[in-house]
């Protein structure tokens, strides 16, 4: 009998039960975080105290499974490590998300002293383009953004008295689903000198390394398995790390399936010569 | 008429594409201060725009069920799921929509509920759709196919925690396929590109390229 290896009839039951069985089965694969993660982890380590760190949710629902854990395990270790964030995005479907890992997170109980427009605040949206707010943003960030997420005003509160552009910021971490690090590094990271690193959806993942191979980025956070990766070295496991059985069951699959097509795909051939 | 149709948007073109390029690199409070001003034009312009879009996409709509064209059905969803979100955005859970958004608001909900959960399963789809291709397309049909079929299984395996398990070799061999031959292709790839937008703008600053006016000449 033939197996219809490609048959998605095949492939797609096969592929949801993995899921299904990857996630519910709690097994915690030893994790080895990955170079361009543990950049991005030690240079937040050695940002002195009070440094501003700007953290742009550029990212919608759709790449929400992968850029979660990244921003949530991000801004942690931020806050954790006595960092002032800025949040902001430049996707208006985005900027709810935004806003909700912002307050997940504020309200741990680890962060439960931390307080809006001292140590951190998010923007939210900016309706425009990219670049003219980028640049906007390195002459003023106070009338780019003049009110927050909530509507407060930003002139107000304390953080904007220590930062008052972009030029004050020591860090930008661009959580982006699409291209908005092609923006952030010229505009933002090139022209201010304030280094830049991206966290990603994983097929993004192989475009950005030739951003960090030109040091254009210092580091790179790449879908759930980056997420995986940052949780590992901040010592708090959360959905990335959570989901990296279900990801390594998959491609264990998408593998075999591969490998099985190509023996069947080889056979069939071999047997088309002998027969002439 | 010629220097109208012709003349006239050449020189536009020279001039807007020398002010846009020269005004990043002018470091006076005149170019912040217009680079401000542009973009607040910008804003006002998509906004102009957003308003064109949606009464496009109504009118499609409604021509679709007018017309009872294949898939009408789908329309109506498209005037139900346009009205709740704008009655519900603009009412704002009682504080309107010139208010801070309203938490746990019914406009808040339906983003959670509809749109959050139907982007992310869109996207989940793929992981199917990627599995499905894969088995399809990595085929060791000729030398070069072997080779993207060898560099796609040794990827799949090293960048996943488990493949570190199985042997050391497939994280070292997928990090170094990432950094050297997909370095050198996306950055061939990138550079032609670049040359090609810088030679394409050059070309229309100074009126070699000008298909963008319409017409022959």
């Amino acid at each position: 009998m033939r197996v219809p290896w490609s048959d998605p009839r095949l492939i797609f039951p096969l592929v949801a039960g993995a899921i299904a069985l990857g996630l519910v089965v709690h097994v915690k694969p030893p994790i080895t975080p990955q170079e361009p993660v543990v950049a991005v982890y030690n240079y937040i380590q050695q940002l002195p105290k009070g440094s501003v760190v700007l953290l742009a949710v550029d990212f919608d629902p759709q790449a929400l499974a992968e850029l979660r854990p990244i921003a949530e395990a991000v801004l942690r270790h931020c806050l954790r490590q006595e960092l002032h964030v800025v949040g902001m995005t430049f996707g208006v479907l985005g900027a709810p998300l935004g806003y909700d890992i912002f307050r997940k997170v504020t309200s741990e109980p680890e962060f439960r002293g931390k307080q809006v427009g001292v140590d951190y605040v998010y923007l939210g949206f900016k309706p425009g383009d990219m670049t003219q707010i980028i640049t906007n943003m390195g002459e003023n960030l106070l009338t780019a953004f003049p009110q927050d997420y909530q509507n407060r005003p930003t002139a107000t509160m304390p953080l904007f008295q220590q930062v008052k552009s972009l030029k004050d910021v020591k860090y930008i971490i661009d959580l982006a689903a699409g291209g908005t690090p092609d923006t952030w590094i010229p505009f933002g990271s090139d022209k201010y000198k304030i280094p830049l690193a991206v966290g990603c959806t994983a097929v993004m993942g192989p475009d950005l390394y030739v951003r960090l191979n030109a040091h254009q980025i210092n580091g790179l956070i790449a879908g759930l398995r980056g997420a995986a990766d940052y949780e590992t070295l901040l010592g708090t496991p959360g959905l990335g790390i959570g989901g990296m059985f279900a990801q390594s069951l998959i491609h264990l699959l998408i593998v075999a399936f591969v490998i099985a097509s190509n023996v069947a795909f080889l056979w069939r051939g071999r047997r088309r010569k002998q027969r002439g | 008429m010629r220097f109208i149709r012709l003349t006239i948007p050449l020189i536009l073109a020279f001039l807007f594409g020398v002010f846009g390029f020269g005004i990043q690199y002018v470091p006076s409070p005149w170019a912040s201060n217009t680079k401000e001003f542009i973009a607040l034009w910008i804003r006002v312009i998509g906004g102009v725009a957003m308003v064109l879009g949606t009464y496009s996409l109504a009118h499609l709509h409604t021509t679709k069920i007018r017309r009872k064209q294949e898939g009408w059905g789908y329309s109506i969803f498209f005037f139900l799921g346009f009205a709740m979100m704008v009655v519900t955005g603009v009412y704002n859970g009682g504080q309107w929509f010139w208010n801070a958004q309203v938490e746990h608001s019914v406009y808040d909900r339906l983003y959670d509920a509809f749109y959050v959960s139907a982007g992310a399963t869109m996207f989940s789809l793929l992981g199917f759709y990627i599995a499905s291709a894969a088995v399809r397309t990595f085929r060791a049909r000729s030398l070069e196919a072997t080779l993207l079929l060898l560099a796609a299984l040794i990827l799949m395996v090293g960048r996943v925690p488990i493949g570190k398990a199985i042997s050391d070799y497939f994280p070292t061999v997928s990090e170094w396929l990432m950094q050297v031959p997909n370095v050198a292709a996306k950055r061939a790839i990138m550079l032609g590109v670049t040359l090609g937008t810088v030679a394409t703008s050059l070309r229309i600053m100074f009126g070699l390229e000008r298909s963008y006016l319409g017409g022959g000449d």
